[in-house]
């Protein structure tokens, strides 16, 4: 019991204080705070054990720094907040608990497999015991089997912790993905809270059900894979985004800041798609004005969670010597720039085809890109109007990019597709099911605001 | 409101009126595997759960580390080659190479860092390649070879252990001396 509290139950608690420290409470959103709250609590584990590992704790006590930090956290005068409270229903809070129990079913059934295979035994379980019996001087040479070592350290530093409860060398090989898997728990909250911010309970549960009902989300919460990870942070940090911009609520622009970090820290493809949010912004300063301030310096400082994982990832594979293989560090030994000159006359014909084939296809969820790409088409003026602009054209620019990275891969087309398609575009579904809500709600409004002008 | 608005609403939520009922139909006729993997979950202990996701028994793990030092070398072997046609699913010449490697991968995960060193040979010349001078008794095949035959590669080996694993088996040998 006292091994599960420890487990499960400090991350929330340390969740609990950063958050506090960024002004959010519960009452702020009563169904969000919970997947918040653990998005929160995983950063403050991941990065106490890096600092324990960095001062050289013996393994036996690196669970305090964590806890340490969260007790730091915990000292700092919270930012100002509104009492509000926030409301989403009784009849919704029983939809997503339901929810829950559903996703808890299947992380539950991923107990069956032990953590051995694939990505998730071959990155970043691997990885994970070697930061506890290689750290720090056979780490770099015990990562010669790993398929990505250059792949950042959030996921395996939270096995990490499992492992301290647990024991090593003797490693457990189930246990170690609980905490990874209730990061897809809380993806289904975060996005249950966010659609529902912004659709009436009905349409906000048909869209969240989505979710629920996409085999690829199902899978991501058996296993340990990162990407469930990503879209966590990707779908906060959106939805936290437009909540900022919309009411000017600064604690919120902190809460988009921390999820962006936390996706920077998940998984690789984020750089990508913060490369895209970049580009998005440069774009729309030529037709939508800078709203909250633009890049003014204490806009700015939002951003200091994910340039502070950006450093510490390049340090971290320079330390070590770890490339990307997207880089030329791949068995042709060309970089995925060459490797796009030379094959996307024969690729660029079969990405569209395998795009139309899996956002069309009735056994996924992914249609909701469909539905995107037709609301900018359907309507402009909301997709890529002031208050939305932004967000769309960094997603499409995120879509193209990773249609991109295949044209370029090293592997086999069809292999790699096969291995990773769905899942990696799934990184992006949730942020895109948020934003569709978002359009929805601005043209269901302009509607209302219409008939309401037109009135004498 | 402009028609085309219109359009993308009666669109959207059409085209969520069908995906959402055939996805439920989907997980629903998923429920029953769902709900077997969950009684295996919580019925079968974890040594049981191992051995049926990935062939490897505890007897099998018992033998690997009492056989092999800490620092030795593990290399999972099957003579059926088929390297070159690995990487295309489709292709059942690469079957065998796709076997020994998920088998390498389970092995490696599952052990370490009990041994570390572990690796995988899909013929004999790649057997060679990982026996090197001063490895005797260090070293540890896990062969998958299916004839009657004693294995002879690289030097002369030691009969540790074998694993039937259904009509199939795994031997493992220490190599004794190298050639």
């Amino acid at each position: 019991m006292i091994q599960f509290v420890a487990e499960l139950l400090l991350p929330g608690w340390m969740g609990v204080v950063l958050l506090r420290a960024i002004g959010l409470r519960f009452c702020d959103d009563r169904i969000g705070y919970l997947a918040w709250m653990w998005l929160a609590g995983c950063l403050v584990i991941a990065a106490g054990l890096q600092l324990a590992m960095e001062l050289h704790v013996p393994v036996s006590f690196r669970w305090l720094v964590p806890v340490a930090l969260g007790g730091i956290l915990s000292r700092i005068r919270a930012l100002p907040y509104d009492r509000a409270a926030s409301s989403h229903g009784r009849c919704y809070a029983l939809f997503v608990a339901g929810g829950v129990g559903l996703c808890l079913l299947f992380v539950a059934a991923g107990m069956e497999r032990p953590c051995i295979e694939g990505d998730e035994g071959n990155i970043w379980s691997l990885k994970a015991k070697s930061l506890l019996v290689d750290w720090p001087a056979g780490f770099a040479a015990a990562q010669v089997h790993n398929l990505h070592p250059d792949y950042p350290q959030c996921n395996p530093l939270l096995q990490v912790w499992i492992h301290l409860w647990n024991g090593a060398p003797d490693f457990v090989h189930f246990e170690n993905r609980w905490i990874v898997q209730f990061c897809d728990v809380a993806l289904f909250v975060a996005v249950a809270a966010a659609l529902r911010r912004r659709l009436p309970a009905i349409a906000a549960a048909s869209l969240s059900s989505l979710l629920l009902l996409e085999p690829e989300f199902q899978g991501l919460c058996r296993t340990a894979y990162a990407d469930g990870m990503v879209a966590l942070g990707l779908v906060v940090a959106v939805d936290a985004f437009l909540r900022w911009r919309d009411g000017g609520d600064r604690r919120f622009g902190w809460l988009a800041g921390l999820a962006l970090a936390f996706a920077l820290w998940s998984k690789n493809e984020t750089m990508l798609y913060l490369l895209c949010a970049g580009i998005a912004a440069g774009m729309t300063r030529c037709w939508v004005a800078p709203q909250r301030g633009g890049w003014k310096r204490e806009n700015l400082v939002l951003l200091v969670p994910a340039a502070l994982v950006i450093a510490n990832t390049a340090i971290w594979n320079a330390r070590f010597g770890m490339k990307s293989d997207l880089l030329g560090a791949n068995p042709t030994g060309k970089s995925m720039f060459a490797l796009m000159a030379e094959q996307w006359r024969e690729r660029v014909p079969a990405m569209f085809a395998e795009a139309a084939s899996v956002f069309l296809s009735l056994a996924h969820a992914h249609v909701v890109f469909a539905v995107l790409l037709l609301g900018v088409v359907c309507v402009p003026r909301v997709a890529l109007g002031q208050r939305l602009a932004l967000p769309v054209i960094a997603l499409l620019g995120a879509l193209i990019g990773i249609h991109v990275v295949y044209v370029g891969s090293f592997l086999p087309l069809r292999m790699h597709l096969d291995t990773s398609y769905a899942r990696v575009l799934f990184q992006l579904l949730p942020a895109a099911l948020v934003l569709v809500a978002a359009i929805a709600s601005d043209v269901v409004g302009a509607r209302t605001a219409g008939h309401t002008a037109q009135r004498p | 409101m402009p028609r085309l608005a219109l359009l993308w609403l009666v669109v959207g939520a059409t085209v969520f009126a069908v995906w959402l009922p055939s996805l439920g139909a989907r997980m629903v006729a998923g429920l029953g595997a769902t709900w077997a993997a969950l009684s295996r979950a919580v019925g079968d202990t974890p040594e049981q759960r191992i051995q049926r996701a990935s062939g490897i028994s505890p007897a099998l793990v018992a033998a690997i580390r009492a056989a092999l030092p800490a620092d030795g070398r593990l290399v999972v072997y099957s003579p059926y080659g088929g390297a070159e046609f690995e990487l295309d699913g489709a292709d059942p010449r690469g079957e065998p190479a796709r076997q020994v490697r998920v088998l390498f991968e389970r092995a490696k995960n599952l052990l370490y860092p009990f041994p570390r060193d572990v690796a995988f040979a899909r013929d004999a010349d790649e057997l060679r390649g990982k026996i090197e001078p001063g490895c005797e008794g260090r070293l540890l095949v896990i062969d998958g070879t299916q004839e009657p035959v004693e294995l002879t590669i690289g030097g002369r080996y030691d009969f540790v252990h074998e694993e039937p694993i259904g009509t199939a088996k795994l031997r493992l040998w220490r190599l004794r001396e190298r050639r």
